[in-house]
């Protein structure tokens, strides 16, 4: 299996639209990549350069240090899964799977051991007589897995394979992509906007905005050191709560007049930066609802949301609405004044650029 | 407004019994949730409510007024379905305006009134600024909410929701979820919300009925569901990740009990020793919250271990699948485990908060037999 890599690419479409701007990106042997994004952040674009159905306009593209960008797809040894199962009508599933074989041209026994220990590994065995038609939108994809795997190809890309699909479903399948991919070792790249897929699955994420990588990590160092504005605002469910900040001088800062506590790195970068246009970022886990003093930001607690172990308790405050996730033992009422306290050693700051103040600096390739 | 009753509504469509009496009281005002599996009756029942189906027998009394026989028209509910169901040659006025001016209502609401009408429902689902657009144009939240406003610009006595944010992305689910239970709260209106999603129906519902082949498993406020479900089931279906169910097999051995899993006995504690004093030789079902569930060995006999099935980062957990004895236990960890599917992990089990069943009936134990 290929290391692949991305050397500059840009894809600029005929109409001038460009799509991947100057990607760098390493994606390790075996590992399972997410490229996370919004419709439109260039994320399908991306692969589809990889898969050789998108010509690439600048940079190129190895695998394992050698050139594949010129080279035609059948060439590249990459096997494609997309949200429309894209499977031939009129062929039971075992014909769908066995396609690649048949056009190698492969011993019959051959093809009927591979096609049958695929469908094994994807649960499908007895749905191998059926036609696309008597299959459910969950079988069919299983079935388009098994077709892009049976041939085992050197990448295996998928563009949101699971965005048909009922909740359930996803969970399911998306569990059942990542054993594969681990028994098969394969080089996977997943492209989906679906962040809780993203972190379910992936070794690694890439956050691509506007065609332009903006972050690579796992997905905790997503929640915890997000580079910028969009990520840490795309990134963790609840979304982080963005209040404006007043900069009262080199050292400190407040939120509508209630001073902040910063870690020490926190104060550090604020003291290199002359920016008074600031805005603090933090995690609804990261806030505690407390009794309201002088010393913290007040609110009134507008929804009490449970969830089981903890609640999802929305706060309105002269700063704006915050999100505050609370254990269930401890919940207050609808209507009540409470007091916001942070988390100082987990507080992002944000210039006026949009980029934290914090983790701009470190290296995005991390 | 109004009270909801239902009793003894059944309800067949051809072999298959949908619903096999359901008796529940909606209070005047509340926001309900039936919740259940596919196939469990909800979205008939929902549909019985509406009139969309007409229930085989039972009654169904809004507010003063019996309506199983009336009308949908005539029984004056709001309905707003997953798929929104909007006309798409219509723009968003032409939509919200939809149910005034049905040939039937004609006479009751004139231009100046529909209009009206539509400018404050509107405003009240903030898209006041799109009444001239068309719905096509619009996207998934939008389109939610002028499916919303079309349901509730009649103001009807009770506001019916088949599943109405679960095919929307994570983040618009959450969103609209908050706005749902804001807007019924500065409405009133009784609302009856079908889902699927266990965690959607304990953000919303003072009231969540689970339900199970045609039947209501258990009616309760969401922290009763987790604090005491009524059976197997429901407890398998609530928490986050949902609570793992075990079959164990009590044993008593001069006068101590031990539970036991496969090889492991685990020691019941007081509450449970307590519970199941007077059982004897016999298996039930333990339900374990994922919080009393840890990864790692404790050395002592409330370990038990398994191979591990699926394993997730949700938010900052993991969490991870294990097959011990057959059955699939859920857990979450803070910590970063570097695991892959088939390792052998250890889990230590909690039982102090255990709920317990009776493993023919799944409901829950209250006494000892004796």
């Amino acid at each position: 299996m290929p290391r692949i890599e991305f050397q500059g690419v840009t894809k600029i479409y005929p109409d001038g639209t460009r799509a991947v701007a100057n990607l760098d990106l390493v994606v390790e042997d075996g590992e399972l990549l997410c490229l996370l994004g919004p419709s439109g952040c260039g994320k399908s674009s991306t692969i589809r350069a990889l898969a050789g159905l998108e010509v690439v306009s600048e940079g190129v593209i190895l695998a394992d240090n050698n050139r594949i960008d010129h080279l035609p797809p059948q060439a590249r040894d990459c096997a494609m899964v997309f949200e429309n199962y894209a499977l031939y009508p009129h062929l039971t599933a075992f014909e769908n799977i066995a396609m690649p074989l048949r056009a190698r041209r492969l011993p019959v026994p051959e093809i009927k051991r591979r096609v049958m220990e695929i469908a094994r590994m994807l649960h499908i065995e007895p749905l191998m007589g059926r036609r696309p038609r008597q299959l459910s939108g969950g079988e069919k994809q299983r079935v388009g897995i098994g077709r892009a795997l049976v041939r085992e190809p050197a990448m295996f890309l998928m563009d949101e394979p699971l965005g048909h699909l009922e909740a359930y479903l996803r969970i399911e399948l998306r569990a059942e992509i990542r054993r594969l991919q681990e028994r098969l070792g394969i080089t996977t790249i997943y492209v989906t906007h679906d962040q809780e897929e993203a972190a379910a699955i992936a070794d690694r994420i890439v956050v691509m905005s506007g065609g332009r990588l903006q972050q690579v990590g796992s997905f905790l160092d997503l929640l915890d050191r997000p580079v910028n504005r969009f990520v840490a605002e795309f990134v963790g469910e609840p979304p982080m709560v963005f209040l404006p900040v007043e900069r009262t001088d080199t050292n400190s800062i407040s939120v509508k007049g209630v001073p902040l506590q910063l870690s020490e790195p926190l104060a550090a970068a604020l003291r290199a930066t002359k920016d008074t246009n600031l805005t603090l970022g933090v995690r609804p886990n990261d806030i505690s609802v407390v009794p309201p003093a002088n010393e913290h930001l007040k609110g009134v607690v507008t929804l009490v949301q449970p969830q089981g172990s903890h609640a999802i308790v929305a706060v309105s405050t002269p700063g704006g609405p915050a999100t505050v996730i609370v254990p269930s033992d401890w919940r207050p009422a609808a209507g009540a004044n409470v007091g916001l306290a942070f988390a100082g050693e987990r507080l992002h700051l944000f210039d006026s650029t949009a980029r934290s103040l914090l983790h701009n600096r470190e290296d995005s390739n991390g | 407004m109004a009270e909801v009753q239902l009793s003894g509504i059944h309800k067949q469509f051809g072999a298959i019994r949908a619903l096999r009496g359901i008796d529940l009281v909606i209070p005047d005002g509340a926001y309900v949730c039936l919740l259940g599996p596919s196939g469990s009756g909800k979205t008939t029942l929902l549909r019985c409510v509406a009139g969309l189906e007409t229930v085989d027998a039972g009654h169904i009394r809004i507010g003063n007024r019996n309506v199983e026989a009336l009308e949908p028209f005539a029984r004056n509910v709001g309905l707003a379905f997953q798929n929104y169901a909007l006309y798409p040659h219509l723009d968003v006025r032409g939509n919200l305006a939809f149910p005034l001016r049905a040939p039937r209502r004609r006479a009751q609401f004139d231009d100046e009134e529909i209009e009206r009408l539509v400018r404050s429902t509107a405003a009240l689902l903030q898209i006041d600024a799109m009444l001239d657009k068309p719905v096509v144009t619009l996207s998934g939240g939008q389109k939610q909410r002028v499916a919303l406003g079309r349901a509730l610009i009649r103001n009807p006595t009770v506001l019916l929701l088949d599943e109405p944010v679960t095919h929307l992305d994570a983040r618009l689910q959450h969103e609209m979820r908050v706005e749902l239970k804001l807007l019924q709260r500065r409405v009133g209106t009784t609302t009856i919300h079908v889902t699927h999603d266990q965690l959607e129906a304990q953000a919303l519902g003072d009231l969540i009925v689970v339900m199970r082949d045609g039947l209501i498993e258990q009616v309760g406020s969401p922290d009763e569901l987790c604090a005491r479900p009524a059976t197997s089931f429901v407890a398998g279906f609530v928490g986050d990740p949902p609570m793992s169910l075990l079959q164990v097999r009590l044993e008593r051995e001069g006068g101590s009990l031990s539970l036991r899993v496969g090889k492991t006995r685990l020691r019941p504690g007081e509450r449970l020793a307590r519970l199941l004093d007077g059982f004897r030789d016999q298996h039930v079902e333990i339900a374990l919250p994922a919080e009393d569930i840890s990864q790692g060995h404790g050395g002592d006999v409330q370990t038990v271990s398994g191979k591990v099935q699926a394993h997730e980062w949700v938010g900052r957990e993991l969490q991870i699948a294990v097959m011990v004895e057959r059955t699939l236990v859920r857990l979450r960890t803070q910590q970063r485990l570097d695991l892959r599917i088939g390792d052998e992990l250890a889990i230590q089990l909690n039982l102090t908060r255990a709920h317990v069943f009776d493993s023919k009936t799944g409901r829950r134990l209250r006494s000892s037999p004796n």
